[in-house]
């Protein structure tokens, strides 16, 4: 069957050898040149050709970093992210936009046509079609199943803490979860993260093939800030005012409490009853606003006139029954008064005596001081849209001298007027507030917040301003908050407010507040309490006083801390923003340098009494009663110098009018420690205790 | 010869040469078996190529993973059958069933063109389930028709008027085929008989003219009329590394992105809608995708492989038909890879034509399995001597 017939096939074969030739060869070329196309494409051009195709078949999705987390000082969540779904679509050229509007624009209430050529506008590739939506419509979303619509995950800011006021120094986010305001916006770049990158492979029509996002980078979820706010103390605070402004028919209100050693705020509450509740709150007003502060001012006046020595706080001065002429222009007081110590009119805050000491300053001496407690300029509170204040530049009269050192013709932050209390408080220190204790990173690291401080009042002049605050409570007009179990020192203030369109004061028109600490010899929490028109009653006193009291009061009493105990109670301080405090430095010295020999001889004479001071420390020809030292220092405490020659500056040149300094310095105790008292008591337990740990002897000086 | 016994015959022979003898048969000359393994290990791949490639399309159109797969498979089996069988038939019977083999290719183009359109056009038969594509069967028939008439003329092949039968049923299938439209089966059918009419010996002088002025006639046509002058500006922008239409783009970045050694099977992203026929037409840019360089170079082995020996069997041909009939199977699938090798690459202006043994469908493996069972036949013969 499969025999072969030699004959014809061999002749076939030899005839075509050379076509046959001819055919391999042609075949040949077609074959290498098909190979050698391939070789070309997938050598030559792969470099090329693979990022074309990776090009058109991968997909980028912003994957959204979970904004940090914002808690207080105890952890508890002020600010947090809820995730939602977003969807998103790439169309491309075979996707029917129409088709896309018309499912979406019932779930984003937009008209079809509308939305129909808005998508047609767009020529980039990726589009939001539906952000941050509820899980119902989520739901319908997906199950519509529209090809080139992607789902992904974003976040959505939350603050599950609707504490009053709390809104205030948060601020809050924009669309794009971007800080806009409040802490938000100032620590937007920490708070943020970085949003990472989601890649997936897609078909042609935009099918997306990989379920889950694949390689790309992942989102770095923003730090987490602790506050130093403190929830607790904040619902306190803002219920106390909220009820003030209420009964006191405010306009509105504003309040704060912080560290005064550390400037840590442990609560900051802006309350304004013409605001419709679920507004945004697009300020803080404690720190963008300005206002005329009036009395609580004067505590600069004070402070700048003792430590300039220019008078001292026993040195009488008239008060004019009332009133006084400065440069011809009658300044009044709210109760006439007669001759009266500077510390008595630091209680009473009488204009009048408050101007006289303050025209023994010039202007530029009164505004150096002014300038050196911050005002007219920037706290540096780490939130945005903080005003500085304002200074007006006025001319060197006695009644541009008066009026600012009453605390008018003056713009002053609540923030700024704070700090300045916050000074007398701590020892002498300007610190710069803040409102962040920790920058947590996921991994667990710590930033702290650095604290400055600066010294701006010398040691024994705090001491006597201290005390001066302290007998605005007892004896002042802050007497309505003296409680003996929760020793408060502070400093009223009843401001006229300017009237903008008149350029006058309105009569009838007041700012009340009250700046105070607590407790008065110990400071561990300073408060600030701000009424805008008060009726009937205007007082500072009276109506924001009670504020701080009463906040005061259930603060520590839910937290059940003995007032005896307060000052070992960190209210607003724990180990993480604590700075590293020298309180052998804090402790109060008093000499009094401010008396000149011929200042010390008149007051004597005027009181009939002779002071002295042994080196013992025990006082001598100290009359009992109310006269003598009584009268010459108020209810001010003594002290003993500083080891530091700078600190205790002789002004003046004769050291005779300095019989305590001028006995230590003879005995040759210049390293005596220091050593407070108070209302005639031995005082701090940490003065004690450095003075037996170095075997020093105190100084003592008693009054009373 | 029963049918049956054929293909056991055969399949054993594949096994094992000498089991026919063992079980007392008639010795038979043993086919090609190099044909055979690379005929079979194309349709292997292809088998692999097509399950990687359309697992998406099937999901998508017809909710079943394996739908073209499972058909392949399927295929694939009954092309073995053919090659088996068509091994066993003495190819000299086909000389003398020539002339009803064309009028079966002609009969199939004339059905699928009387039946209506199917997606605007007429190029395949239904049947039920099977879709037919009586143009890869005409294509068969004709290289078999025009080897039994080359081979009836003798050695010395002349411009008589016999011919003009052999140039009128060109000229008849070419235009039932343009008419389907089918135009790359024209192409590949020109070519094929180009292939036939050099090895029967027909003169240069009958050649060149001709090609001449096909060359000449189609440029005037081309670029002095500008019909289908777009098809012929993509064709040259689907020449550069990145142009050209959408599809020749889209094969060029599957075959770029394979580079040497390809993504792995499975890894292409050619696939995802992006090639319009991944696992017909674009076959090739999957493997180059996939498998890379290496892959298509083994393929294009296997290819050069199957032609070479197909054309080495027709030179041992006993007859003059044996030795036609081989030249024109291989020049058929060298033409055939080719001009689908060229679309994927980009050299050549898109038309749709399988690539043999390994782009999914039935007509195209079976027709090919046919004709090579064909070629296998002719090689069991050898001339002595040589």
């Amino acid at each position: 069957m499969y025999r072969v017939q030699g004959r014809g096939g061999t002749s076939l074969a030899v005839a075509f050898v050379r076509r046959r030739r001819l055919l391999l060869g042609i075949g040949l070329c077609v074959w290498g040149a098909v190979w050698a196309r391939a070789l070309q494409l997938q050598i030559m051009g792969s470099t090329v050709l693979s990022a074309l195709a990776e090009e058109q078949s991968d997909r980028r999705v912003c994957l959204a970093a979970p904004r940090g987390e914002i808690v207080d000082r105890q952890g508890r969540l002020l600010a947090i992210n809820v995730a939602k779904r977003s969807f998103f679509a790439y169309p491309d050229r075979e996707t029917p936009t129409d088709g896309l509007a018309r499912h979406f624009a019932s779930v984003r209430g937009q008209s079809f046509t509308g939305l129909s050529r808005e998508w047609k506008k767009r020529h980039d590739r990726f589009t939001w079609m539906l952000r941050r939506c509820s899980a119902t419509t989520a739901a319908s979303v997906t199950g519509w199943q529209l090809p080139g619509v992607y789902a992904t995950w974003e976040y959505e800011r939350v603050y599950p803490t609707a504490l009053t006021g709390i809104a205030g120094p948060l601020g809050f986010v924009n669309d794009s979860l971007n800080g806009a305001a409040g802490l938000e916006a100032a620590y937007d770049g920490l708070l943020r993260g970085a949003d990472g990158v989601g890649l997936f492979v897609a078909d042609a029509n935009g099918h997306r093939f990989a379920v889950d996002p694949v390689a790309g980078r992942p989102p770095v979820p923003g730090r987490r800030l602790r506050l130093t706010l403190d929830a607790r103390w904040q619902s306190i605070l803002a219920e106390e005012l909220d009820s003030a402004v209420t009964t006191w028919q405010a306009r509105s209100g504003m309040a704060l409490l912080m560290d005064p050693h550390t400037g840590a705020i442990l609560a900051m509450v802006d309350i304004d009853p013409s605001r419709p509740p679920g507004a945004v709150v697009m300020k803080n007003r404690l720190v963008s606003d300005v206002f005329e502060p009036g009395s609580t001012f004067k505590v600069v006046t004070y402070a700048g006139a003792l430590s300039d020595g220019v008078v001292y706080p026993g040195r009488f001065f008239d008060g004019g029954n009332g009133s006084g002429l400065f440069s011809g222009r009658p300044i009044h007081d709210d109760k006439p008064h007669g001759v009266i110590t500077v510390a008595e009119a630091f209680a009473v805050s009488s204009n009048v005596v408050t101007g006289r000491i303050a025209n023994r300053l010039d202007l530029g001496r009164l505004d150096f001081w002014v300038r050196r407690f911050g005002f007219g300029d920037k706290t540096g509170i780490d939130l945005p849209g903080e005003s500085p204040g304002r200074i007006a530049i006025q001319k060197n009269s006695d009644v541009n001298v008066a009026t600012r050192s009453i605390g008018h013709g003056i713009s002053v932050t609540p923030m700024q007027l704070a700090v300045a209390y916050a000074a007398v408080a701590n020892g002498g220190y300007r610190i710069r507030p803040h409102l962040v204790a920790a920058v947590e990173s996921p991994d667990g690291t710590l930033s702290n917040v650095a604290v400055q401080g600066e010294r701006i009042l010398r040691p024994e002049v705090v001491c006597i301003l201290k005390n001066f605050m302290r007998d605005v409570v007892c004896n002042g007009t802050a007497k309505t908050i003296s409680d003996s179990l929760y020793p408060i020192a502070g400093k009223t203030g009843t401001a006229e407010k300017p009237n903008l369109s008149t350029g006058h004061y309105d009569k009838n028109k007041f700012m009340a507040s009250f700046v105070g600490f607590y407790p008065a010899d110990q400071p561990r929490l300073l408060g600030l309490v701000v009424l805008d028109q008060p009726e009937p009653i205007h007082y500072g006193g009276i109506t924001a006083a009670p504020v701080l009291l009463n906040t005061i009061r259930r603060g520590t009493a839910s937290d059940n801390v003995p007032a005896a105990d307060m000052r070992h109670y960190c209210i607003a301080t724990d180990s993480v923003d604590e700075p590293d405090v020298d309180w052998s430095r804090r402790l109060v010295e008093a000499v009094g340098p401010w008396l000149t020999t011929t200042e010390a001889n008149a007051a004597s004479d005027s009181v009939g009494a002779q002071a002295n001071v042994s080196e013992s420390g025990e006082p001598s020809g100290h009359p009992a009663g109310e006269t003598g030292w009584d009268r010459m220092f108020g209810r001010c405490v003594a002290f003993v110098p500083d080891t530091t020659p700078d600190s205790v500056r002789v002004p003046g040149s004769d050291p005779q009018g300095m019989p305590l300094l001028q006995s230590v310095k003879t005995s040759g105790q210049q390293d005596l420690p220091p050593l407070v008292l108070d209302d005639g008591i031995a005082m701090t337990q940490e003065a004690q205790s450095d003075s037996s740990r170095g075997g020093n002897r105190a100084c003592r000086l008693i009054q009373r | 010869m029963k049918l049956p016994l054929a293909i056991a015959d055969g399949l054993l022979e594949i096994i094992s040469p000498h089991s026919a003898r063992a079980r007392g048969r008639e010795p038979q000359p043993a086919s090609d078996r190099l044909v055979w393994f690379a005929a079979m290990g194309l349709m292997a791949l292809g088998t692999v190529m097509v399950l990687s490639s359309s697992v998406m399309l099937a999901d998508r159109r017809f909710g079943t993973p394996g739908f073209f797969w499972i058909r392949q498979m399927i295929w694939w089996f009954l092309a073995t059958v053919l090659l088996v069988v068509f091994s066993r038939i003495d190819h000299r019977h086909f000389r003398t069933w020539a002339p009803l083999i064309l009028i079966l290719g002609l009969g199939g183009l004339g059905v699928a063109l009387t039946l209506p359109p199917i997606k605007d056009v007429h190029r395949w038969i239904n049947l039920g389930p099977l879709r037919l594509q009586p143009a890869e069967l005409f294509r068969l028939a004709f290289v078999v028709y025009a080897a039994a008439f080359l081979a009836r003329r003798g050695e010395q092949i002349i411009w008589a008027r016999r011919w003009l039968l052999l140039v009128g049923v060109l000229a008849l299938g070419s235009g039932l085929l343009l008419a389907m439209p089918e135009f790359s089966a024209v192409l590949t059918l020109w070519a094929t008989t180009g292939f036939l009419l050099l090895a029967a010996g027909v003169r240069w002088r009958h050649v060149l003219p001709s090609i001449v002025t096909a060359v000449v006639a189609s440029t005037i046509v081309v670029y002095g009329f500008g019909y289908k002058k777009a098809r012929v500006d993509d064709w040259q922008a689907g020449l550069t590394m990145t142009g050209g239409s959408y599809q020749v783009k889209q094969s060029k970045l599957a075959f770029g992105s394979g580079g040497l050694f390809g993504k792995g099977l499975g890894e292409g992203r050619a696939k995802m809608s992006y090639l319009p026929e991944p696992h017909t037409d674009f076959i090739l840019s999957s493997i180059g995708e996939e498998l890379g360089l290496v892959g298509i170079t083994a393929v294009w082995l296997a290819f050069g492989l199957l032609v070479y020996r197909a054309w080495r069997a027709a030179m041992r041909a006993p007859d003059r038909f044996g030795y036609l009939l081989c030249i024109g199977i291989g020049a058929s699938l060298l033409v055939n890879a080719a001009l689908n090798a060229s679309v994927a690459t980009g050299l050549s202006p898109v038309t749709g034509l399988p690539l043999p043994f390994v782009s999914y469908g039935g007509s195209s493996l079976l027709c090919t399995a046919a004709g090579w069972g064909m070629v296998l036949n002719v090689s069991r013969f050898r001339l002595a001597g040589r």
